[in-house]
């Protein structure tokens, strides 16, 4: 009959001691292991994206207002300005995605403004300012070919051809096809089809 | 090779010495001693035919004859390593066992030790299974995994009556909607996504005051709305565009809940105010988004 000693091992470890410590090694290893995988499922993951989407929102909508629409012919200006008042962070979205593109033969240039009078009659204009300051972008490019597109205002403006607005937590867009008439511009079917009213 | 040859050591003397189990010298005790020396030699087979006459309707006197049938099972399994398994020895060396452990009522037969740690052992294989089951997930495989942690939670609540496996199942539905983000990400699969959600929830079913369960799910959900919104370019109509802010706002109202939720659990925290700021940005809730910035300043400077 086989006989395991009970005396002192190679290891110099008595083999109570040593089964003492095969067991807690039974125990303890496989919740090393366990606390390991499982950390791994209580880590953040993923990262939040921190897009700022209602910008990435606008100038996609305000890159097709530019590409929908038929534009009256151009007097000699050598490039199709979209101008933003006041955003740098809207310019920063659309530049990439538009600049450098064509509307007919003119290439597309994006411009940041601080002030509504820096740019000559660009074809589109955003802003988001209100009252004065609204007032004062309106009489900038009052009577130009302007396409004037504002945001958030309660009501569409004189002057103002489209306006963004939030309808059920999404971004709606209105329309004003008389202002932009007024302006020589004939708004595209597409832009007055996926106009949104209140 | 040392330590094998000592659990040999340990069975023959243990299935030699039972006192009142088995006669000494008696046909079973007999069959067990060769199905012992059988199973030493690795011919399993042959040992466990040796016991097979006893365990047909095993009784008390057939303990000891279950232990050594499960424990050669046990080897054999772990000889042949079939990871993944449900059925065949590992079950088997299981089922075998926990007859032993059953039969013994008195919980005073010498081997019972021994058979606790081979259960435990299987036990641990089994959860190994679904470690490794998760780290090579595929799609569809969730009900396998779950089939083989609930063969692990069945022996460790067998070994520690009170033993509650709710923590460990909830990280098997986590590390799941982990590997189903991968697999997201490789392929854009909305099914995929689903798959986040679904295991995100069926955590949050067991653990529903799991932090990061809930953020991860708020995060999953939302990161998709925007996914939606950046996979737009300057040649996405009119109508794509409109009808994306639609499918990305009805994630972001879908991740809101969580990232409320969130907050409730443990309030103040950083990422947490970070995420519902953005959400109701995104939502174009400016009161909201403006309150939750000043809350996140707060905490960024307490």
């Amino acid at each position: 009959m086989a006989v395991v000693p009970f005396s002192v091992t190679k290891s110099g470890v008595p083999a109570v001691q040593r089964g003492i410590q095969r067991a807690l090694l039974w125990v303890g290893l496989p919740m090393v292991v366990l606390a390991a995988w499982a950390f791994q499922g209580g880590v953040q993951d993923p990262k939040l994206d921190t897009t700022d989407t209602q910008l990435v929102l606008k100038s996609l909508m305000l890159g097709q207002f530019v590409k929908a629409n038929q534009w009256p012919a151009s007097e000699g200006a050598g490039t199709f300005d979209v101008a933003v008042h006041n955003k740098p962070a809207l310019v920063e979205a659309l530049a990439p995605k538009f600049a450098g593109s064509a509307i007919g033969a003119t290439p597309l240039r994006v411009l940041s403004l601080d002030k509504a009078d820096e740019a000559d009659a660009p074809r589109l204009l955003y802003t988001e300012a209100t009252g004065p300051e609204l007032d004062e972008v309106l009489r900038a490019v009052k009577g130009d070919a302007t396409l004037v597109v504002t945001a958030f205002q309660p009501t569409l403006m004189e002057g103002v051809t489209i306006n963004f607005f939030i309808s059920n937590d999404g971004l709606k867009y209105e329309i004003n096809p008389e202002e932009a008439e007024k302006r020589g511009i004939l708004l595209g079917n597409i832009i007055m089809s996926c106009a949104a009213s209140r | 090779m040392r330590s094998l040859s000592l659990i040999w050591m340990c069975a023959v003397a243990l299935a030699v010495t039972g006192p009142c189990w088995a006669q000494p010298g008696s046909a079973q005790d007999l069959a067990i001693e060769r199905a012992i020396a059988l199973g030493k030699a690795g011919q399993f087979e042959e040992g466990l035919a040796q016991l097979n006459p006893y365990l047909q309707a095993p009784s008390a006197s057939e303990a000891k004859a279950c232990y050594v049938a499960g424990f050669l099972l046990k080897e054999r399994f772990k000889k042949e390593n079939m990871p993944g398994s449900l059925s065949g020895d590992r079950a088997e060396a299981v089922r075998w066992l926990r007859q032993a452990l059953d039969l013994d009522v008195r919980r005073v037969a010498p081997w019972r030790n021994s058979a606790e740690k081979a259960l435990g052992y299987l036990g641990g294989t089994y959860f190994d299974d679904v470690v490794l089951g998760v780290d090579a997930f595929e799609p569809g495989q969730e009900a396998r995994i779950l089939e083989l942690f609930e063969a692990h939670e069945s022996v460790a609540s067998y070994l520690d009556a009170n033993l509650d496996a709710t923590a460990e199942r909830t990280e098997v539905h986590k590390n799941m909607a982990r590997a189903y983000r991968q697999w997201f990400e490789a392929t854009g699969d909305e099914a995929h996504f689903e798959g986040i959600v679904s295991q995100y929830e069926q955590a949050l079913a067991l653990s529903p005051r799991d932090m990061t369960a809930t953020y991860n799910l708020a995060v999953n959900i939302y990161n998709r709305g925007v996914a939606q919104i950046n996979a737009m370019d300057e040649n996405t109509t009119l109508p794509e565009i409109l009808a994306i802010n639609e499918s990305s706002r009805a994630l972001f109202e879908r991740a809101l809940p969580w990232f409320e939720q969130a907050d409730v659990l443990q309030p103040n925290r950083p990422e947490t105010l970070r995420g519902l700021m953005i959400v109701h940005h995104a939502l174009f809730h400016p009161e909201q988004e403006e309150a939750y910035r000043v809350q996140l300043e707060k905490a960024l400077t307490r």
